[in-house]
């Protein structure tokens, strides 16, 4: 009885606005009292972070990440993508999705790209004439797109838990970002096509097709350009590891932005550091203090009661699945992306694994269902950072965003429900 | 007093800004050694990985003196001042003595360690890079103490988004 109304203690506290990581310490520590376990276990827990390689990564990728939103990046992204592909139907939506997909594969989904990407294209979709509450759900609703492509932090965290578990079929981290790309294809793609259907009678302006533009635009991006193949190509042919493709990836970055750009002063350098790595410091303590709440939950057998108790009210793998994205969506708009995946894969992954679910297409379901999360009314991150950035009461943001939010969980339910449009080149 | 505080900032921030840049600079080193055929150092990857756990740590500290740390964010939209304040010193409270429990542990852990003597990586003993953990924690277990007294409104200093 005392036991429970301490977790209920601790769940108040989260909700209280606790940070994350002493709840879940809390947790672990009363799971392990309970069991009869010294708390010195909590030392050999923690420390189980400098045992896991993959974990370089994660740091690594966050300061790229940090690089190249405070460089103008952003602008040269834009003005390039609308030189090679402004021509087309849509024109701007189409360029305001690729260019917020790739942002935040690179820059991690921190609410950065409506603010880099969102404030050059917010005023531009208006001006050639999309209307100012499509503008503005098209920005809020496009931040958290690329989350399912490489080097998406989201999903090498993803895969760092789940290979940690060791359950299931093994799989690499490769194996999740070649699963990520052709959901994220057609998110766009679904996205695309409602832009188009919701505009039919008004009238957008197109950029015409200049080659000179798109000369003088790659020319100016010209130190930029290598770096998604090498992210990409390093990734994908599997020839570096993905720490090795982070260190060399964020040294590039780090020469260009700061030495060749010159757009990240030397003297401003110590705080962007120390603003990316307290960001890592939060994430990896919750990490840490995760693992060691997983080993409880492990040994009170609390997966295996769960599985238990569902198998009798839900049978059905299609079942669980509906289940799975109802519970998903709803945890995605309460808690961080990242708070999520620590405190939730360990829980989920050994009973999707139990219902027939792979491993790598439940990465998939999980991302692209906090996704969602990420613009669902009430609390969703992006909502606040897109009403604060354009000045617009929250109540707006909600209406705006309501559309592409039934658009996206549309093709949710499609990557859901077609394992192969994850698993189709997958061994 | 003022002065002192402003001394350990500092320390703890050139510490972050060493370690990020050692870890960059020492695994880009690994590669080009690896890719010339040479085997690169025996212990870098040891050291590469105690080097994550620490930067992750001495991170956790300086989130927690900025009050920055990931957390369910309800309170700050929906309550009102007077009871954002009243949650916000319940809540330092429960974490100081959190962090603190889990310090006192984690420190009994490492007297252990101690006296068995092992050795991480070159000269450096098992114990000095497990340290780390209730040495973080005490300092996280301070701050949230000294933060029941003073009442930080969230920020968003660390996002990239400001």
């Amino acid at each position: 009885m005392l036991t429970i109304l301490g977790f209920i203690a601790i769940i108040a506290l989260a909700i209280a606005g606790a940070p994350i990581f002493s709840s879940i310490l809390a947790a672990a520590m009363l799971g392990f009292y309970v069991a009869d376990i010294p708390l010195q276990i909590i030392a050999i827990e923690l420390y189980r972070i400098a045992d896991t390689p993959m974990l370089i990564a994660l740091p690594l990728f966050t300061l790229t990440g940090y690089l190249l939103a405070e460089s103008n990046t952003s602008e040269r992204l834009v003005r390039m993508s609308q030189a090679i592909i402004g021509w087309a139907p849509g024109g701007l939506s189409i360029i305001a999705f690729i260019t917020c997909t790739f942002f935040t594969a690179f820059t991690g989904a921190s609410g950065v790209t409506i603010v880099a990407i969102g404030a050059l294209l917010y005023p531009a979709l208006q001006q050639v004439g999309y209307s100012q509450r499509f503008s503005l759900g098209l920005i809020t609703s496009s931040g958290s797109l690329g989350l399912l492509l490489a080097p998406s932090l989201p999903l090498i965290l993803y895969g760092i838990i789940a290979q940690q578990m060791n359950i299931g079929e093994p799989f690499t981290i490769q194996d999740l970002f070649i699963a990520g790309a052709i959901p994220a294809l057609l998110m766009i793609t679904v996205l695309y096509m409602y832009s188009l259907w919701a505009n039919r009678h008004q009238k957008i302006e197109r950029q015409r097709f200049n080659l000179a533009e798109v000369k003088s635009a790659a020319l100016e991006a010209k130190w930029e350009i290598p770096l998604p193949f090498m992210i990409l190509g390093g990734i994908y042919s599997g020839f570096f590891a993905i720490s090795e493709t982070a260190a060399v990836a964020t040294l590039y970055v780090f020469i260009v932005e700061v030495f060749i750009y010159k757009e990240i002063k030397l003297l401003k350098l110590p705080d962007l550091l120390q603003r990316s790595m307290t960001m890592v410091g939060s994430i990896i303590l919750i990490l840490a203090t995760s693992l060691a709440l997983t080993n409880v939950l492990v040994d009170a057998e609390v997966p295996n009661i769960i599985f238990q108790w569902l198998q009798t009210h839900i049978s059905s793998k299609i079942m669980f699945l509906i289940f799975l994205n109802i519970f998903l969506l709803i945890l995605g708009a309460f808690l961080d992306i990242f708070a999520a995946i620590v405190i939730m894969v360990p829980l989920i992954l050994p009973i999707a694994i139990s219902y027939g679910i792979h491993p790598v297409h439940l990465g998939i379901i999980f991302l692209a269902n906090m996704q969602i999360g990420y613009f669902t009314p009430p609390v969703g991150m992006n909502l606040f950072i897109a009403s604060y950035r354009f000045k617009k009461p929250i109540t707006e943001l909600y209406k705006s965003t309501i559309p592409f939010m039934f658009v996206l969980l549309f093709a949710v339910l499609l990557i859901t429900y077609i394992p192969q449009l994850s698993l189709m080149f997958i061994d | 007093m003022k002065f002192i505080i402003k001394f350990l900032h500092f320390l703890e921030d050139s510490t972050l800004v060493s370690l990020i840049t050692a870890l960059l600079l020492l695994s880009v080193t690994q590669i080009i050694l690896r890719n010339l055929g040479i085997a690169g150092f025996m212990w870098a990857d040891t050291a590469l990985r105690v080097a994550v756990l620490w930067l992750a740590i001495f991170g956790a500290m300086r989130a927690s003196r900025m009050r920055n740390h990931i957390a369910m964010d309800l309170v700050s939209h929906y309550a009102s001042l007077p009871i954002q304040k009243f949650l916000h010193r319940t809540v330092s409270l429960a974490c100081a003595g959190i962090c603190a429990v889990a310090a006192f542990y984690c420190w009994d852990f490492v007297f252990d360690e101690y006296t068995m003597g092992d050795i991480a990586f070159l000269n450096i003993p098992v114990w000095f890079t497990e340290s780390i953990i209730p040495f973080g924690l005490s300092v996280i277990a301070l701050r949230f103490f000294i933060q029941i007294f003073f009442f930080i409104p969230p920020s968003a200093e660390e996002s990239p988004t400001n």
